[in-house]
């Protein structure tokens, strides 16, 4: 028995010493290609990309400039888009939040703490912006509490989310005023905090001229709270330059594609190119090719008469079978064979003059003259695409003489009201082709102009085919796991139906 | 109480005490089932208690027999069996028992272990007179020494029994003596003495019916009606003759509950999944962690046991949680001596089981300003192909000129496929020497793809034996496996599979063969019909390429060594190693990229850089280590044996891969090197670490030969936990009950087994996953980097998920193990799920990973049954048939996470597939709107992904020296997305898509010809809940009447695509199907003709695999795979096979 002892003795060495290893454990699982601790430099980074970086593929972008019927698309398969579909919204640009606490956490006690609270207010108001007007109703209160335990968070309505996004933007104004220029930002800004002061205020702007029907709100107070930020003062200059992103051979635009499957079977609009011409806007030669008939047929491709729209609404076999006759004008070369193309201009001096002329002739503001925040706004969209390579432009070159020659015929600042409001509207959204195509549908909703062309014959928004749906769905994610606030909110503001032809409060 | 304090006296200093106190009480149980094990053989320990009144003595051999494992050998004719005798013994051996009945008669007898020979004493001068003796020695198949086998001479009761060394000695044999070799469990055999004076045996193990010996978890061998588990054996010979790529296609359809799935993509490893999960592989006791039955040849196969569901592999933990596929390698041979075997196979190509058609009716699209077929890459939805002359490209002059359009391509695709085969040669030479064995096989597999340069090539080489000396046992192997491609290419629509370009977005106005020379500028521009979109197939196989280059390395030693004659000592040890080079060369001009294609495990995809060229190289490697240690013991007392063992095991892996490519293009075309990138080359690491250490223990009981019971228990710490939850048991209980042992003898009925087990199987969390860390994106804009947080909640007190497995069964064994039928239904109840379940974004997250309260229970029932209807002399007609079927069901619903729809309900099958139908009128019609199909905003239950049933039957029928095999394979029910036919209609490439309309759309351009079948909406509206419930509808119908050209048609309703989401409902398809999956026929030429070439044995075989399909949906491609996405030609193979042995 001894020596059976001996060797269960030794066996119990060698058991017990298999598990000495629990210490190592910790090390084991512990991945050394991740790190638990960042820069609120790098966190920053990711929050200015996720708000700016266009994230999807250019057949999707193409989609998105369809919807405000900047282009048609050939080929493949009709484009929802463009015959008025557009299906569910996502809330997962939320998931930006805990990104900014983090920032905001690792930017404790940093001398930059102020600027990096600035782009934290003005992200999270850029993105809830951005999510109210695409559905309405939004959590907004109770959101970003997974951490704490509530996954199923309680809507707020589209006033309480406004007025919250307003104070947001006054706050981020606050804080640049007092930061210094942070690391980590991509933009072409660099971190300077006095450009991002005035781009958030630009952006405030923007966001209450959205909320041009609802100016009459006592809560939000929208007059005097843009009236406040133009005296203030602080706000893009002809020299601030833009907020959005510079494209390099590094960081290509979505459509710098290797190969022409979308860029040459997307088509201009008649919408787009009618009214180019009829202001004899040079953008026209940036934005467009000829259509190859015209050529074939001896015109040369300086003349405006080269280049035919295409009615987006047209029946899709008829636009394919005129597409294959090449009859119409495709969208420019450069932006399949430029890596950079044209910068991604989320806010710029030209826009936030138009939306100051805009007040100006609402009688928001009263200092300065409308026709002048018009002709700064115009000189500065057309200064931006002569920035661009002179080379595409078919022989038809933008340079300052021609810019400052602009303002006649159909540019000349007219004397209605109603006839003014109307060209900065054209004005706005001539600048956002191929730009933030987004705004301009939103902007559709407000002003229905320009106005878009609608065929029922053709429509897929089989609810309402003489119109353009007016807002998306509800995401999926909100039917599996908050149903019951999803339900209370669908409620409130659509007789309980989620459907692209509701009207939300903003619309009302 | 000294061994107490011994044992801790030898706990070494640098214990970690709170590891200890969570091991403590684990181990006092192994300790005291340890402790119930003690010495002794067996004839000295079994006590045996007899009370006899004027019995006959064969009817006491009969009762000491049924108590006991004593087997008594006699001959009836020299021993008075009759004789009635009085015995009353108590707590006596069988010695002392023995001497009671036998003493003062001529009945001598001798004992060995087990087994009892009766002599009668005046025989032995009556043989004695001949002079004549053999000796020799007896081993099992794997050359194992047997002691205790009975030797007998045929006719009389002389005889005698191995000894411990498996050698044995017979004096004084007759003329014409005929031997008689027997053993429990193993096949008796007779031979003829002749003029030999030393006869080396090898008995083979029993195979039919409950006596047969099956390997169970930790490589321990044990009869099968022992088990209260299913267990199911599949012997290496069978998988011998048909000889494919992987040894898994010809393993479906031979194990009830196994499915696999065999995709027909080039170089595809096929599906393992053992009652609808991926099970453990255990090759030789050793779960690796990097081998898959791709590297394992099959003439290195001994036999699979397969040990289905938890309980069965509950000794290997959570890697064992899903069952085990049990490997047994080949290490010696039956005879003594050097052996040489060849196998050689070789199948070729024989036509398709399915494969895509493209109409041959109309071209691409014609540029109506230019008469210039449009170059971009788009479905033939064009002009008919009517002889009109149309500016074409020209691949002889490389011009664009004016052809007649015409269907010159309508067979490009079968004109492209070239001629496949597999060759699967093994050598393999073995020395069986009387203390062990060495064995060496080399294995080289070679495939040769449909598509042109597509080859495959895996080589193996393997060592390996085994050697006794004195209690030592040794055994190891080693093996070595290099697989190598050239492109293994690019599968699947998202990886621009060569079907992408030839069948769906192509038309039949091209002809493939003039395209071999596939350059306009070498290295830069394709000569190419197209010129955006659709590679030249020639250029896409050639200068688009995936290559691979994997090298595994394995070996394994085990040790045993008898301690004392009841306790056994197992030292067991497993490596594996790889290392993996993929490459992905991307030409200038290359119309795509590499697609989903990876060069590592969750390596980057190169997307958008195809034009400029692009080159992508991935290095991975790394180990895993499985190291064991065992002690077992074995004890009878009377009717009941014990045994047990406790024993730990440490488990280590380790992944490490370097993902790179270049960016922005390759500078010099060609130039196939990071050093050509363009911009900055991107560069990625990766390393993944995990530990498990464990102790076990198991204990069973047995009773006669007819109750049996075992529990074991392990406990894992993983280092993929938090400390908190990180040690973790895993129980098990099971136990059969041999009820033919009850009743009284029936010629009928052979045996009848009833078995039951439990288990509760723990997962642990995967690696890292619990670590809430940041994703860092180098040069994420310009030179700066952006970090960012994961979209998931990782809960840090997360504990493992678990399952609770029931199972009961029940074999039957009919007319001498000619049929036999085995029966389970088992119930696996899943709960705790780790998993990272979604949940509304506004909370900052997508996902939170924790355990979830949902419960899933999958439940089964696996039928399997052997006949032999056929059995004399020269016929055998054996088949088997196999059976299963299970389904996953809710049984229990979250009230936070689980998914808010109507098909997530207690008692609804949770494998539900999901679409969007098309809106439809009360009676069934779909509405259309503006003459197309509408679909319905709300998600649908369609169906079920998991077939309702699978099955299996095989075949042999042998006469003489001939034998014939089939085995056939299916699948019942179960839904799959049809990609390659979705695209082809969308694409209008399908064959059924050559409809009247499309003629006048195509003839009258701008014209619309189509008019769906269906209604449209007239008046009013419909409004919706959250569900999609109608809450309100007042719509009125009419026919509809709304013409539309026939291609809007179909690419509205057939509307899924192959980058996620679910297809339109005219697209989900059923996978029912069955297949011939394997034939051979075998002729196996006489000794006396391969004696002539030194041989010892030779057969020739015709064979096939992949014979024949029939699928109730699938047309143009094989549901096999059971996802379906450009899924390649099924192929057929036909060929040969050689083996011989020297």
């Amino acid at each position: 028995m001894k020596k059976i002892n001996k060797y269960i003795s030794l066996a119990f060495i060698l058991i017990f010493s298999l598990l000495a290893g629990c210490d190592k454990f910790e090390e084991i699982n512990t991945n050394p290609d991740t790190t638990t601790q960042v820069s609120p430099s790098m966190e920053c980074t990711n929050i200015v990309l996720r708000m700016f970086k266009y994230g999807s593929d250019a057949m999707a972008y193409i989609s998105g400039n369809a919807l405000p019927k900047y282009v048609g698309y050939a080929i493949m398969a009709q484009n929802d888009a463009q015959y008025n579909k557009i299906g569910t919204g996502d809330f997962g640009a939320m998931t930006i939040l805990p990104n900014i606490d983090k920032m905001l956490e690792y930017a404790q006690g940093n001398v930059m703490e102020d600027s990096y609270k600035g782009v934290a207010s003005f992200a999270k108001a850029f993105t809830f912006f951005k999510l109210t007007m695409a559905m309405g109703d939004i959590p907004y209160s109770q959101a970003n509490k997974g951490l704490e335990g509530l996954y199923r968070p309680k809507y707020d309505t589209q006033e309480e989310i406004f007025k919250d996004i307003l104070d947001e933007l006054k706050a981020a104004d606050q804080y640049f005023a007092k930061g210094v220029t942070f690391t980590g930002d991509p933009t072409p800004y660099n971190g300077d905090p006095v450009k991002w002061r005035k781009a958030t205020n630009a952006f405030a702007l923007k966001v209450l001229m959205t909320l041009s029907k609802k100016e009459g709100v006592a809560s939000l107070n929208v007059k005097t709270r843009f009236a406040e930020i133009v005296t203030a003062g602080n706000l893009l200059e002809k020299t601030t330059g833009f907020l959005g992103l510079n494209y390099s051979t590094l960081n290509k635009h979505p459509l710098n594609s290797t190969n022409d499957m979308f860029t040459t079977k997307t088509v201009i609009s008649s919408l787009l190119m009618d009214n180019l011409k009829s202001l004899n806007d040079y953008r026209l030669y940036y934005y467009a090719e000829p259509a190859g008939a015209q050529i074939t047929a001896g015109k040369i491709q300086s003349d405006p008469e080269a280049y035919i729209g295409v009615d987006v609404s047209m029946d899709y076999s008829t636009m394919n079978a005129d597409y294959n006759a090449n009859k119409y004008s495709l969208l420019n070369k450069r932006y399949v064979t430029e890596d950079a193309c044209e910068p991604r201009m989320m806010m710029t001096y030209g826009e936030q003059q138009f939306i100051i002329s805009e007040a100006r002739v609402r009688g928001w503001v009263t200092t300065g003259t409308a026709q002048a925040y018009y002709e700064d706004g115009v000189k500065a969209a057309l200064s931006n695409v002569m920035a661009t390579k002179a080379s595409y432009a078919h022989g038809k070159a933008i340079d300052q003489a021609y810019i400052n020659g602009y303002f006649t015929g159909e540019a000349a600042f007219k004397a209605t009201q109603e006839e003014q409001l109307k060209q900065i509207w054209m004005q706005r959204y001539i600048l956002n082709f191929m730009q933030d195509a987004e705004s301009s549908y939103f902007e559709y909703r407000r002003n229905t102009y320009p106005v878009f062309p609608i065929n029922p014959a053709t429509s897929l928004n089989e609810n309402n085919k003489n119109s353009i749906p007016m807002r998306w769905l509800y995401p999926g994610s909100e039917t599996n796991y908050n149903r019951e606030n999803l339900t209370e909110a669908l409620d409130r503001q659509y007789e309980g139906y989620d459907e692209i032809n509701k009207l939300m409060w903003l619309l009302k | 109480m000294k061994k107490k304090s011994g044992i801790r006296g030898s706990i070494p200093p640098i214990w970690n005490k709170k590891c200890f106190r969570i091991m403590r009480l684990t181990i006092l149980f192994l300790f005291v089932g340890l402790m119930q094990v003690s010495a002794s053989l067996y004839s000295q320990s079994t006590k045996l208690s007899l009370d006899f009144r004027n019995t006959r003595v064969v009817d006491v051999l009969e009762a000491i027999e049924s108590q006991s494992e004593f087997r008594f050998a006699y001959s009836a004719k020299y021993i008075d069996m009759d004789r009635k005798v009085n015995v009353e013994v108590k707590g006596k051996s069988i010695e002392q028992t023995l001497s009671v009945l036998f003493d003062g008669t001529d009945v001598k007898y001798s004992i060995n272990d087990r087994h009892i020979m009766l002599f009668q004493t005046d025989m032995v001068p009556n043989v004695s007179q001949q002079q004549k003796s053999v000796s020799g020695k007896v081993t099992d198949s794997s050359g194992i020494p047997l002691p205790g086998v009975s030797v007998v001479i045929k006719g009389t009761t002389t005889g005698t029994i191995t000894d411990a060394d498996g050698k044995y000695s017979l004096p004084n044999l007759p003329d014409n003596a005929i031997l008689q070799f027997s053993f429990v469990g193993m096949k008796k055999q007779e031979i003829a003495v002749e003029n030999k004076t030393s006869i080396i045996i090898v008995l083979e193990e029993e195979t039919v019916g409950l006596e047969e010996v099956v390997v169970t978890a930790l490589g321990i061998k044990r009869m099968e009606k022992s088990l209260g588990y299913a267990v199911q054996k599949v012997s290496g010979d069978g998988l011998q003759t048909v000889k494919g790529l992987d040894l898994s296609t010809s393993l479906t359809g031979k194990v009830a509950g196994l499915m696999i799935k065999n995709s027909t993509e080039f170089a595809a490893e096929p599906d393992i999944l053992l009652r609808g999960e991926k099970p453990l592989l255990v090759i030789d006791g050793v779960p690796y962690g990097n081998m898959s039955l791709r590297d394992l040849p099959s003439d290195d196969i001994e036999n699979i046991s397969v040990l289905k569901g938890a309980t069965a592999s509950a000794l290997y933990g959570y890697r064992g949680a899903s069952g085990a596929i049990m490997v047994t390698t080949i290490k010696g041979n039956k005879n003594k001596g050097l052996s040489v075997s060849v196998n050689s196979g070789t199948m070729l190509t024989a036509g398709y089981l399915a494969i895509p058609e493209l109409q041959s009716t109309y071209g691409r699209v014609i540029n109506t300003a230019t008469n210039t077929y449009v170059r971009s890459g788009d479905g033939p939805w064009g002009a008919p192909l009517e002889g009109q002359n149309i500016i074409q490209w020209d691949p002889i002059t490389k011009t664009m000129m004016a052809m007649p359009y015409l269907p010159i391509g309508k067979d490009n695709f079968q004109n492209f496929l070239e001629q496949g085969y597999v060759l699967n040669n093994n050598v393999n030479v073995v020395q069986q020497g009387e203390f062990g064995s060495f064995r060496s096989s080399v294995t080289w597999v070679k495939n040769k793809g449909q598509y042109p340069n597509s080859m495959f090539d895996k080589i193996t080489y393997s060592i390996g034996g085994d050697m006794k000396v004195n209690k030592f046992t040794l055994s190891s192997n080693l093996s070595f496996n290099k697989q190598t491609s050239p492109n293994i290419g690019f599968g699947g629509y998202t990886g621009y599979d060569p079907m992408y370009s030839m069948l769906i977005w192509s038309g039949p106005d091209w002809d493939i063969r003039d395209y071999k020379d596939y350059w306009l500028v070498p290295n830069e521009i394709q000569n190419n019909s197209y010129t955006g979109t659709n590679n030249n197939p020639y250029f896409d196989r050639y200068e688009r390429t995936h290559g691979l280059n994997k090298d595994v390395l394995n070996g394994t030693l085990a040790l045993n060594y008898d301690m004392t004659p009841w306790l056994k000592a197992t030292f067991r040890t497993g490596f594996d190693s790889y290392s993996n080079k993929q490459e992905i060369q991307i030409s200038r001009g290359s119309f795509v990229s590499a697609g989903t294609a990876t060069t590592i495990d969750n390596g980057g995809q190169v997307w958008g850089e195809s034009m400029k060229g692009s080159y992508n190289l991935g290095l991975g490697r790394g180990y895993s280590l499985n190291t064991d240690f065992l002690l077992s013991g074995n004890k009878t007392i009377g009717d009941f044996n014990i045994d047990g063992f406790v024993g730990g095991t440490i488990y280590y892996r380790e992944d490490e891969g370097i993902d790179s490519r270049t960016q922005g293009g390759l500078s010099i075309p060609a130039f196939y090197s990071l050093k050509a990138s363009v911009n900055p080359a991107y560069v990625a690491s990766s390393l993944t670490k995990q530990q498990v250490n464990s102790l076990y223990g198991r204990l069973a009981f047995s009773w006669k030969s007819m109750v049996y019971a075992e529990g074991t228990l392990r406990n894992d710490w993983s280092s993929t936990l938090p400390e908190s939850t990180r040690s973790y048991l895993y129980p098990s209980l099971s136990g059969s009950f041999v009820a033919s042992e009850l009743l009284p003898k029936m010629d009928w009925l052979s045996m009848w087994k009833l078995r039951a087990s439990w288990t509760s199987s723990k997962t642990p969390a995967g690696i890292y996953s619990i670590n809430q860390v940041y994703s860092i994106t180098n040069n994420a804009w310009g030179s700066l980097s952006s970090a960012s947080l994961p979209g998931t909640i990782y809960g840090v007190d997360v504990h493992p998920e678990s399952a609770s497995t029931f199972e009961v069964g029940t074999a039957v064994n009919l007319y001498k193990n000619r049929a036999s039928v085995d029966v389970s239904y088992y119930n696996k109840r899943m709960y705790d799920f780790l998993k990272s379940t979604g949940i509304s974004p506004a909370s900052g997250y997508y996902n939170n990973y924790i355990n979830i309260d949902e419960e899933i229970t999958r439940k089964g029932v696996e039928v399997s049954a052997n006949v032999t209807p056929i059995k004399t002399n020269d016929w055998q007609w054996d088949l088997s048939l196999n059976w299963s079927t299970y389904a996953r069901f809710y049984t229990k619903l979250d009230p936070v996470y689980s998914a808010d729809k109507t098909w997530v309900k207690v008692g609804e099958r949770a494998d539900h597939y999901i679409l969007r139908d098309y809106q439809r009128d009360p009676e069934g019609n779909i509405i259309h709107n503006n003459g197309q199909p509408l679909y319905s905003a709300y998600d649908t239950k369609f169906g079920n992904a998991d077939p309702n049933w699978i099955w299996g039957a095989n075949t042999t029928v042998k006469y003489k020296n001939w034998s014939f095999f089939v085995s056939l394979d299916g699948r019942v029910g179960g839904l799959a997305q049809t990609t390659t036919e979705m695209y082809m209609w969308r694409a209008g490439s399908h064959p059924n898509s050559v409809v009247p309309e499309r003629y006048l759309d195509a003839t009258q351009p701008g014209t619309k010809n189509y008019v769906g079948n269906g209604v449209k909406v007239v008046s009013g509206s419909a409004t919706y809940d959250t569900y999609g419930n109608i809450t309100s509808d007042n719509r009125v119908y009419a026919p509809n009447d709304v013409a539309v050209t026939y291609k809007t048609y179909l690419e509205n309703l057939h509307k899924g695509t192959a980058w996620g989401g679910a297809p339109s409902i005219v697209d989900a398809y059923s996978t029912t199907y069955f297949k011939i999956r394997e034939m051979s026929l075998t002729y196996d030429l006489p000794k006396n003709i391969c004696s002539k070439f030194y041989s010892k044995g030779a057969s020739v075989s015709a064979v096939g695999q992949n014979v024949f399909l029939w699928a109730k949906q699938f047309k143009y491609s094989d549901p096999d795979g059971g996802s379906e996405n450009f899924s390649d030609p099924s192929l057929r193979y036909l060929g040969f096979n050689l083996k011989l042995v020297f």
